[in-house]
């Protein structure tokens, strides 16, 4: 029987802003299956960016679990999840977030420097059509382009599933399919790709679809 | 982590603050440039002092009224008698002794530092004068006390008087004049002195040596010992006319009642010198130990001599002086360290000030590092290797440069001269690893910020 990548089993997390608490997810449960390609809708505030970066480990949930390959990140290290992080996902923001005096060859290698992993940057480049740009500075490349590099730089160190937050939030409906159609390929080429959008022409290239309304999974 | 690639990184989040980097970077090129630069002055001094000491005689002893206790200003100090110095003499392990006084003298107008110093020819040995050419004149024919006068004035030429201020314009057997408070002596050049050199303390070559009982008596008289001795160089040969004593001499624009005064002062009958001198404070003894070991026993014989006459005298030695130089020299080597260190610190705060403003304003950046693969301590170790940098920056910049500065100083000559760039590896090896060390230890702080800082809340900071 095929185990999931990841499985979140009743998972909450809440917010204290000052003395109130605010329930950003309430019992949520979700599998990512390999090769799985899934969009999280829902309104703003509806907590699709917190499902995300609790998916990816950049936070922990307040109550319930998250499963990475079967093991649960409760039990795990701060270390331990760090190297999830660097290893199991690649993360994709609605912002690039290039760094600005690296070279887009040089922004895609950033994550090496961290890691055992030697993934192949200019492949990654000519994978995402950049071959011809992979020594310009993210000044000098599209707000399209610099996504792009982005994308390359999440895949670089080879990770099970990647997890994008509006990554074309800030494109043009063409530079937004462009984006869609490369993570398309991803998945056709095996990957898992869990991608929060509020743009259903963007939800529709996944193969599911969940909606999120006050932080609860509606299907 | 792969290091290189981190470090490479690092260098390249300098640029995000490049003006607080640059500043940081000259804070601590500056503390370095300032401890090199020091320590190159202070060794340099030492040295300079030292050897100058060391070269400016053999194992000499100088024994002046007044007691440093008892405060130089005191306005009377007993003077040293001639019964005081044939107790010197007497000291064992004293091989020569010579009185000292001395009276600032000019030559063509030319002020700077030309003496005229009344001696026994003893200090030929204490000083290790080589003759040129000529001789001292011998200690029996000007020996004191005297009631009559001289017949004839010796007078033996520093290098600096003959070689400089006379242009080499002078032989064995010139003439000059000594011209003090309108009374000119003629005096005869008997020994010209090889170039000795001119020391901290003591010049050696500006200086024209005359018998001293002659300079007390006759020339340094009381009432004129604050006055300026004019040395007139007549080039006409030695004195031929045999009047006997110091012989008054008409000079071309001197007015005719000099030689009525010239005429008075010969026919007096002279005190004692040291009755002239000692009261003026102003005559002093040098001795010559037989060895640089003997010289502090011998300087604290002569101590006990002189207080065993109720007389308080200070005396010091060759050796004395060298070691309160080096002593000084210590006492400046351990003020030097505590200003280094906090001139250092002061220069430290620099770089912890960039770091945490890099901490404060680079928190997305930060944020995306931990998303992307960073554990804490790769976050902490890029800042670690940004103050590294900083410091690797600074510090070679700052021992660059206080070489520099301590060579340009050396160009200048006198106590810088001897500046030596051998002697300053150490130091700036040291001080180079010290700023290396305070670098990154000002980032430890930074860095645990930072490494500590939620990826979640650092990816959502705007």
């Amino acid at each position: 029987m095929p185990q999931p990548t990841i499985e979140m089993e009743g998972v909450e997390k809440t917010y204290s802003v000052g003395d109130t608490e605010v329930r950003a997810l309430r019992e949520i449960d979700l599998q990512v299956w390999p090769q799985d390609y899934i969009s999280i809708m829902g309104p703003s505030g509806s907590g699709k960016s917190t499902l995300l970066y609790l998916i990816g480990c950049l936070d922990r949930p307040t109550r319930g679990s998250i499963k990475i390959e079967g093991m649960d990140t409760e039990t795990m290290s701060r270390s331990a999840i760090m190297a999830v992080r660097r290893n199991k996902v690649g993360l994709v923001f609605q912002r690039a977030n290039l760094l600005p005096e690296l070279t887009a060859l040089q922004n895609v290698e950033l994550p090496t420097i961290f890691s055992a992993h030697r993934g192949n940057a200019q492949e990654l480049l000519a994978m995402v059509g950049l071959e011809h740009r992979v020594h310009h500075k993210p000044s000098q490349l599209s707000v399209g382009e610099q996504q792009r590099v982005a994308i390359a730089r999440a895949l670089i160190n080879d990770p099970l599933v990647i997890l994008a937050d509006e990554p074309t939030g800030n494109l043009d409906s063409i530079a937004g399919e462009q984006i869609m159609s490369i993570f398309d390929s991803l998945n056709a080429q095996g990957g898992s790709v869990v991608v929060v959008t509020h743009d259903p022409q963007v939800a529709r290239h996944a193969k599911r679809r969940i909606m999120l309304k006050d932080g609860r999974i509606e299907r | 982590m792969r290091v290189g690639k981190a470090l490479s990184f690092a260098g390249r989040r300098l640029g995000h603050h490049r003006l607080g980097v640059a500043l940081a970077i000259v804070a601590i090129a500056a503390a370095v440039m300032v401890e090199i630069t020091a320590v190159a002055v202070i060794e340099g001094a030492e040295s300079s002092i030292v050897e100058g000491i060391k070269q400016t005689g053999t194992n000499w002893v100088a024994v002046y009224p007044g007691s440093i206790k008892a405060g130089f200003a005191a306005l009377s100090p007993a003077p040293i008698t001639q019964e005081d110095l044939a107790k010197i003499q007497a000291v064992e392990g004293i091989s020569d002794v010579t009185p000292i006084t001395q009276v600032p003298a000019y030559i063509d107008n030319e002020t700077a530092g030309v003496v005229l110093a009344g001696v026994y020819p003893d200090i030929r040995e204490i000083f290790e004068y080589q003759v040129r050419e000529g001789s001292f004149w011998s200690r029996p024919s000007v020996s004191p006390p005297r009631t009559k006068p001289v017949t004839i004035l010796p007078v033996v030429l520093g290098y600096g008087i003959w070689h400089d201020f006379l242009g080499g314009n002078v032989s064995v057997g010139d003439s000059l004049v000594l011209w003090a408070h309108g009374i000119g002596h003629r005096a005869t050049v008997s020994g010209m002195l090889e170039e000795r050199g001119s020391f901290p303390l003591l010049d050696l070559d500006n200086v024209v040596y005359a018998p001293f009982d002659v300079v007390a008596q006759e020339v340094a008289r009381p009432g004129m010992m604050g006055g300026l001795i004019r040395i007139i160089p007549i080039p006409v040969g030695p004195q031929r006319n045999g009047r006997g004593g110091i012989i008054p001499i008409p000079i071309p624009g001197i007015p005719e009642g000099v030689r009525e005064d010239v005429e008075l002062i010969t026919g007096l009958k002279f005190p004692s010198v040291f009755e002239l001198l000692g009261g003026e404070g102003l005559v002093m003894v040098f001795c010559r130990a037989s060895s640089w070991e003997q010289m502090g026993a011998v300087a604290q014989r002569i101590e006990e001599i002189m207080r065993a006459s109720d007389k308080e005298v200070t005396v010091i030695s060759q050796q004395y002086l060298t070691g309160f130089v080096e002593q000084q020299v210590r006492n400046f080597e351990m003020a030097r360290g505590p200003l280094f260190a906090i001139i250092s610190l002061i220069s430290g705060m620099f770089v912890f000030s960039i770091a945490m403003i890099s901490v404060t304003t680079d928190i997305r950046e930060i944020g995306l590092l931990k998303a992307i693969g960073a554990a804490d301590g790769d976050i902490a170790a890029i800042f670690l290797l940004q103050g590294l940098l900083i410091g690797l920056v600074g510090g070679l910049l700052g021992c660059v440069l206080g070489l520099l500065t301590a060579l340009g100083m050396r160009g200048l000559g006198g106590y810088f001269a001897y500046i030596s760039p051998d002697g300053l590896g150490g130091p700036m090896i040291i001080s180079f690893i010290w700023i290396l060390i305070l670098c990154v230890v000002f980032c430890v702080y930074p860095a645990y910020r930072a490494a500590r800082l939620e990826p979640v809340d650092a990816i959502r900071h705007e």
